[in-house]
């Protein structure tokens, strides 16, 4: 009897310190995005994506800040709460620090803005605020629009010419070849006589296969005007 | 099949195998702020674990968490490369000791010389870094991508001492990656050396901008550190050099001046400016008071500061705030002064590269297209260790 609990602890034993000693190992689980930690940031999913928007659009305090009609929603990337991080880290919890993310919500018709802090996982929301428009960044949308009104530019026609409506958005870190590109530069003014201080204003630069084009498209997308912008006539001594 | 009574004989010796497998597990070494390797590892699937030297027995280990960062709000959340939390072990023997938390470029700020346009080039829109390729990143000088992002380089990085008995060459980890921000391209690259300094640098190259090739400007990054010595109850202090050029005795001084509320303050080519970053509870072999120091890495002899107050003072102090993120907000930041002292702290550092558009970036043809690409420029920091080393690191054993 005895020897055959040593026998059967040994094997036990011999397979529980296997287990262990394997998972000492640095093995990230499979379909982890390189550089990414696991769980602690992993991207939301569409489905989570989904479940903030009707949540926070659906939040009074927030419909109370950015007014009605349907606001223009930006998602920061997952971060997570350092004290929960810590506390894992430090071995004092086995459990995973909270996602979070923060959104931001503004509405191109009232100019107002919000910001919300996010439990995805939960659909939860941390806190409510409200924020200058000045706080809430370009998007692909702004982009897109002012390219829009710049293709509606006589000015820009001109000065483009009959390629001006093959341009399209390039997305940042995109290594597609697209032979008409344009890509924003979102600008603030610190100068109160410029409207740019005050609005929300975009230089647009257009890039073909030989380069850039030697002007910007100035877009304020405030007062959704256009104006060239060609050197400023800086000299070589 | 085993018996209940006989599983239970073995609880004892299981119990004890697994708490001797969690203490070799989580705790390989004691460290003043315990440190769960296996929980870092599995917080941080990718991280680096770098020892050196690369050839014979470790004396130091970095453990390099980075990711990431691509989201559509770099005011809240600055996309880019980011590294931490980041762990140094400075001897075989040693704890690992947390360096780092989190460390990214807030924001790069260019102000063209004709008061416009003033560009936010990260955090502003979502610029994102850019692919690397093996041409980026060849093994030939130790580099491997280690994402479609991402550069490792570990290599040789110069004399680290040369004296009557000897010289020694020293080793070192870069990871970089490049902001796509439309006509540049900004490099962000941190440095892990053997000798337990860390630095961060920005490195502008690409097209000058469309419709002002030839306009002067400054590029600005502004960094946020948030540095966690040993833990987040940290100190900092702003360490100068005073001396009086006329007095003729020659005599200098260095002086420690503890920051106790949130606070930011210049850089003096002429007072080394810097900051001292400690653990009251970290202290080395020799009873020293351990620290980093914040030290500029100038490029060009000078640093620019602009109309916005958040390009006015090259270091920063403020209390960690996982919602602070913003450089362009530090103002607003260090308002009411909140105390510092002994606190979870954030240190920002702002570099400048002064851009005067030279032939070299590019010349216009005949038909007035821009032939050219402007070279990399540098500006950065350093995160210097002070004391934390019991003795001249990778010399002789310490006596």
């Amino acid at each position: 009897m005895a020897t055959r609990s040593v026998v059967i602890c040994s094997v036990l034993l011999a397979t529980l310190s296997f287990a262990y000693s394997a998972s000492a190992q640095v093995q990230p689980p499979a379909g982890t995005t390189p550089g990414r930690p696991v769980e602690a940031a992993a991207p939301i999913s569409t489905e989570e994506r989904l479940a903030i928007e009707r949540t926070i659009l659906s939040d009074a305090r927030i419909r109370a800040i950015v007014g009605e009609g349907q606001p223009r929603i930006t998602t920061s990337d997952v971060e997570f709460d350092k004290a929960e991080a810590e506390a894992f880290l430090a071995g004092r919890s086995t459990t995973l620090p909270t996602r979070r993310v923060t959104i931001v919500l503004i509405n191109p018709q009232t100019q107002q803005a919000a910001r919300a802090l996010i439990e995805p996982s939960q659909g939860r929301i941390i806190t409510v605020e409200s924020i200058a428009a000045s706080e809430a960044p370009f998007l692909h949308e702004d982009a897109e629009e002012a390219l829009a009104l710049a293709k509606a530019d006589p000015n820009v026609r001109r000065a483009v010419g009959d390629t001006l409506d093959r341009y399209v958005i390039l997305e940042s870190g995109s290594e597609a070849g697209v032979p008409f590109a344009a890509q924003p530069l979102p600008l603030r003014s610190t100068d109160p006589r410029d409207v740019c201080s005050i609005n929300r204003c975009v230089d647009l630069i257009f890039r073909t296969g030989n380069g850039y084009l030697e002007f910007r498209a100035h877009v304020d997308l405030t007062r959704r005007t256009v104006e060239i912008h060609t050197d400023t006539g800086g000299l070589h001594r | 099949m085993i018996g209940s009574s006989q599983f239970r004989h073995c609880i004892p010796a299981v119990i004890s195998l697994m708490v001797a497998a969690e203490i070799a597990i989580a705790q390989p070494i004691p460290s003043v702020v315990p440190f769960s390797l296996a929980q870092f590892q599995l917080f941080c699937p990718s991280a680096i674990t770098q020892s050196f030297p690369t050839v014979g027995p470790a004396q130091t280990t970095w453990l390099i968490c980075w990711r990431e960062v691509a989201g559509y709000n770099s005011i809240a959340d600055p996309n880019g490369l980011v590294i931490g939390p980041v762990y140094f072990r400075k001897s075989p023997n040693a704890p690992f000791i947390r360096i780092l938390w989190d460390l990214r470029v807030s924001e790069y700020f260019v102000p063209y010389h004709p008061g416009s346009p003033r560009f936010y080039d990260l955090s502003l829109f979502n610029f994102k870094l850019t692919g690397v390729t093996t041409a980026d990143c060849p093994p030939a000088v130790g580099g491997t991508p280690i994402s479609a992002h991402v550069c490792k380089e570990v290599h040789d990085r110069g004399l680290m001492w040369k004296d009557f008995g000897g010289v020694r060459r020293g080793e070192q980890i870069v990871l970089w990656g490049a902001i796509d921000a439309a006509n540049y391209r900004y490099i962000q690259e941190y440095t892990f050396r053997d000798d337990g300094v860390i630095i961060g640098r920005m490195g502008a190259t690409g097209q000058n901008l469309p419709g002002a090739r030839l306009t002067a400007h400054a590029h600005n990054a502004i960094w946020r550190i948030d540095i966690d010595l040993d833990g987040v109850i940290n100190n900092a202090a702003r360490l100068r050099h005073v001396e009086n050029p006329v007095n003729p005795a020659g005599t200098a001084n260095d002086t420690a001046i503890p920051i106790s509320v949130a606070e930011g303050f210049t850089w003096s080519p002429r007072a080394h400016d810097a900051v001292e970053i400690t653990n009251p509870a970290l202290r080395n072999g020799q009873n020293h008071l351990s620290s980093y120091h914040l030290v500029p890495l100038v490029t060009g002899g000078g640093l620019t500061q602009h109309f916005e107050r958040f390009t006015r003072n090259e270091f920063w102090v403020t209390p960690y705030s996982g919602a602070q993120f913003a450089a362009k907000n530090l103002p607003t930041y260090i308002a009411g002064s909140p105390p510092v002292t002994n606190r979870d702290i954030v240190v920002w550092y702002k570099g400048s590269l002064h851009h005067n558009p030279r032939d070299e970036d590019g010349v216009f043809d005949h038909s007035h297209n821009w032939i050219g690409t402007a070279d990399l420029m540098w500006t950065g920091f350093m995160l210097l260790p002070h004391d934390l080393f019991d003795c001249s690191p990778f010399y002789k054993p310490c006596p």
